[in-house]
């Protein structure tokens, strides 16, 4: 519990904040002056295409680019969290790549124990079986490998192992563009599901206009480095947007989508 | 050769019927692919199915480019009339670039990266076409002309890293396209890039393939892709085929897998809570 | 036949229902791809029978390796010396299969040395980057630039003849390619994204090299090694004929070409098959490496 002190604790209002970051890698400025808020159990999505540096803003953010600018997470500079074990489990990742995201050699049983075992939490077989039941994967899937799932399978495991820490804010590299559309169906009522149950702070990156928009209420814009257009749901669902760029992306998946609807509604 | 058409009929551009795709297996062969038939003419057919669909396979299969250990068995397989069942390599080999060809997903793995746009696609005219290196060289820059590079002599030279994903595909567009052949596969040509360049890519795809009457097989798993741009839609699950049907019907379509694909897409005009999921049913593996 | 193949599905099942299963099922894989390839096998069966020579020598040799017998010189191989003898009339089957401990004395010494340096060396290089790397990678390439037996002969003559000292000038020479080799694989594992996982998951710098990038490294250290053990042999051998490897009279295959090169002529025997036996283990250990490199280099995806 937290002790008297002379300096107050105040929650921070924000579970993220960016003020200002830059990336810069050699001479390419691959984010740059990026400004963007992240409230507690907000969903923000951030779309962009290839080169638009929405990856290299979680890299940021989790230590793994070389940053410029203001980044708090949960009151915290992010440079700080990264040197506290402590302060490292509230902050989860899902990568995008099934296949490279979980141990190879590892039995998923074993994955779901390494993150207990390193922040030296305990009674981890209740913890195990109870994250498994949370993506709902059968309990005897613990014994198996990675290679022995489907890639929608190894996306739960991803999934159940950032939230086994139980973390505040969930970090989301697009999760599900490597899956099958069906799969991507199962997974995204998954997300959409843990976020309602625990709250959950997410950031949310991906390129799909549809999957983004069905996950986040709000959306940030980005095309090469650049924060083009914030945008709500809404103006998403009635194809409202006021720059360019982001008409111009409306545009193009609508276009497949509009055509579609017509032999498919 | 059984007759199911009058003899007036034309023979079909491509005629599959009842193929199977065999791997070795642990405990025994593999299906891969089981008793998949379908035909086409000069028209645009997508086969469209999630990955383990065989959709790739199948296509595989009419270019001969199964890996060695594929065992394949069909009573029906054939272009334009000549039967590719027990085609040699070197047969195949003088089928493909002339008769047919085959655009891949990545530009940046097909393209050789030590040659230059404008080196692979003269090789490819004069490996098929028997051009002098002159006439060659025309005809490539005619070709990355039709398939709307602006600037032909600039891209000619620049090599598959220097290019962006668009442009990659456009040059294998060209590079594929160089013999003339009438019938060409498409294997999830637009997976690799970016939304806004997708529509380009099919655009050209389309435009150049009505405009030689070639035929066009185009795989993906993408449905609102298939329905846009294409004719005819065969859907796969687990290496057979559920149904075949017009694009324009799908909003039609009786198999409940169909269906489910259709449905479980999240929606961009209005938000649904729960997106539904499809329930696969064994019964239809049967 | 039925139990057999209950067995058999209870190993090569994709849906394992306990631990023990999981990781029996595991090895089985291993075990199977390695036994499928006839090669490897009679890699390790050399191997093996190597190594059983080497544990039982005192027990297999039918005379004293030691013992020298000048009324039996150069006597060629016959139902009592069946690979003849040498020219102080020792027996040189017996010379051989206790020579194989001093063979298997240095390949051993001298992987265990290079294998886990080589590599501690490596991953360090390749996980950290920058300046380490840049000095590490300086200090193997300048260590690799010297031609391995040359460099051996040096250190030979500056510590002076002896078998440790062969097995330490042959280890010094020989680490700079794990280095290079775990650094490789180091630098593709350092990004990936379960490696990300497991540092936002707050594991050490110590626990993600040790737990996450090493498990990697060693399948090709392995390969490497057993592909190496041929080289080193001869290297040894190389020592040996030359006169600084293990002294006289301990039997040493390299040692004993050496003696026997001035008969090689008329009592080919003497020179020629020890030789054999040199020739014989290296091939052992090169399919053997074949074999294994042919299990074990999946790449990690």
């Amino acid at each position: 519990m937290k002790h008297a002190s002379s300096v107050p604790v105040t929650t921070p209002a924000n579970a993220l904040d960016v003020k200002n970051l830059c990336v810069t890698y050699g001479s390419a400025r691959v984010v740059n002056d990026v400004s963007f808020s992240v409230a507690h159990g907000e969903c923000l999505g951030l779309i962009g295409e290839s080169g638009s540096g929405k990856s290299t803003i979680l890299k940021a953010l989790t230590g793994t680019a070389p940053a410029a600018g203001m980044m708090e997470i949960l009151g915290m500079p992010a440079s700080a969290r990264a040197r506290d074990k402590r302060h490292t489990r509230s902050v989860q990742m899902v990568f995008q790549d099934p296949y490279a995201a979980l141990h190879p050699r590892h039995s998923v049983e074993r994955i779901l124990e390494e993150p207990l075992a390193i922040q030296g939490i305990g009674d981890r077989e209740a913890k195990i079986r109870a994250s498994l039941a949370s993506v709902g994967l059968p309990l005897g899937f613990r014994f198996r490998y990675p290679h022995q799932l489907s890639g929608g399978q190894r996306q739960r495991v991803a999934i159940a192992r950032a939230l086994i820490l139980e973390p505040e804010v969930l970090l989301l590299d697009e999760p599900t563009s490597a899956l099958d559309v069906s799969v991507q169906a199962e997974v995204l009522n998954l997300l959409a599901k843990l976020h309602r149950e625990r709250g959950l702070t997410m950031l949310f990156v991906g390129h799909d206009l549809g999957v983004i928009a069905h996950m986040c209420a709000r959306v940030i814009v980005l095309n090469k480095g650049e924060l083009v257009e914030t945008l709500m749901r809404d103006q998403i669902y009635s194809g409202q947007a006021t720059q360019p760029y982001t008409q111009q992306l409306l545009r193009a998946t609508n276009l497949e989508q509009r055509s579609a609807n017509r032999n498919m509604a | 050769m059984s007759h199911r058409e009058t003899p007036a009929a034309a023979e079909p551009l491509v005629a599959v019927e009842n193929l199977w795709i065999r791997f070795p297996g642990r405990r025994g062969p593999v299906a891969a692919v089981a008793g998949v038939s379908f035909s086409m003419g000069r028209e645009k057919l997508a086969i469209v199915g999630e990955s383990g669909s065989g959709k790739s396979l199948t296509a595989r299969t009419i270019m001969g480019l199964l890996p060695e250990a594929a065992e394949v068995t069909a009573d029906r397989l054939s272009l334009q009339g000549d039967d590719l069942r027990g085609l040699r390599e070197k047969d195949f080999a003088r089928l493909r670039g002339k008769r047919m060809a085959m655009i891949l997903q990545d530009p940046k793995q097909s393209l050789n990266p030590i040659m230059t746009a404008g080196q692979q696609i003269v090789e490819s005219c004069r490996l098929h076409l028997g051009d002098s290196r002159r006439s060659a060289r025309e005809r490539a820059l005619e070709l990355l002309h039709k398939v709307r590079i602006d600037n032909p002599q600039r891209v000619f030279g620049l090599y598959p890293h220097e290019v962006s994903g668009g442009m990659g595909q456009r040059i294998m567009i060209a590079m594929m396209l160089a013999a003339e052949p009438d019938l060409l596969v498409a294997d999830e040509p637009t997976s690799a890039l970016d939304v806004s360049v997708r529509a380009e890519v099919l655009d050209l795809i389309e435009s150049l393939v009505v405009e030689r009457g070639m035929g066009l097989i185009l795989i993906s798993h993408d449905l609102d892709l298939v329905s846009a741009y294409s004719d005819r839609v065969v859907v796969m699950y687990s290496g057979r085929v559920m149904e075949t049907l017009p694009a324009s019907e799908l909003a039609k379509a009786s198999h409940p897998y169909t269906r489910g694909l259709i449905g479980c897409r999240p929606p961009l005009d209005h938000r649904v809570e729960t997106l539904p999921v499809l329930k696969r049913d064994p019964a239809w593996l049967s | 036949m039925r139990i057999v193949s209950t067995w058999l599905d209870w190993l090569t099942t994709d849906a394992p229902e306990s631990r023990l299963q999981g990781r029996l099922a595991q090895s089985y894989q291993t075990f199977y791809r390695f036994v499928r390839n006839p090669l490897a096998v009679c890699g390790l069966v050399i191997v093996a029978v190597l190594v059983g020579l080497a544990i039982f020598a005192p027990l297999l040799v039918p005379y004293d390796p030691l013992a020298t017998d000048l009324g039996s010189r150069l006597l060629p191989p016959s139902a009592s010396h069946w690979f003849g003898t040498d020219h102080l009339g020792r027996d040189i089957f017996s010379r051989v299969i206790s020579g194989s401990r001093v063979t298997l004395t240095i390949v051993l010494l001298v992987a265990i040395l290079i294998g886990p340096i080589g590599m501690a060396i490596g991953i360090v290089a390749g996980y950290f980057g920058g300046t380490t790397d840049r000095f590490l990678m300086g200090v193997t390439d300048v260590v690799m630039a010297f031609p391995r037996l040359i460099l051996a002969l040096a250190f030979v003559a500056v510590l002076g003849p002896g078998l440790e000292n062969a097995v330490i000038a042959i280890a010094i020479t020989g680490w700079p390619a794990y280095a290079r080799l775990a650094r490789a694989e180091t630098l593709s594992l350092r990004q990936r994204e379960f490696v990300v996982a497991a540092r936002l998951q707050g594991a050490s710098v110590v626990r993600i090299l040790i737990r996450y990038i090493a498990p990697f490294c060693i399948p090709s250290v392995i390969i490497r090694l057993t592909l190496d053990m041929a080289g080193i042999i001869l290297i040894a051998a190389g020592l040996g004929f030359l006169g600084l490897g293990a002294q006289p009279p301990a039997a040493e295959w390299g040692a004993m070409v050496a003696a026997g090169r001035d008969y090689l002529i008329d009592k080919w025997w003497v020179a020629t098959l020890p030789g054999a036996a040199i020739f014989v283990v290296s091939l052992g250990f090169n399919l053997l490496g074949d074999g294994l490199r042919d299990v074990f280099d999946r790449r990690v995806n």
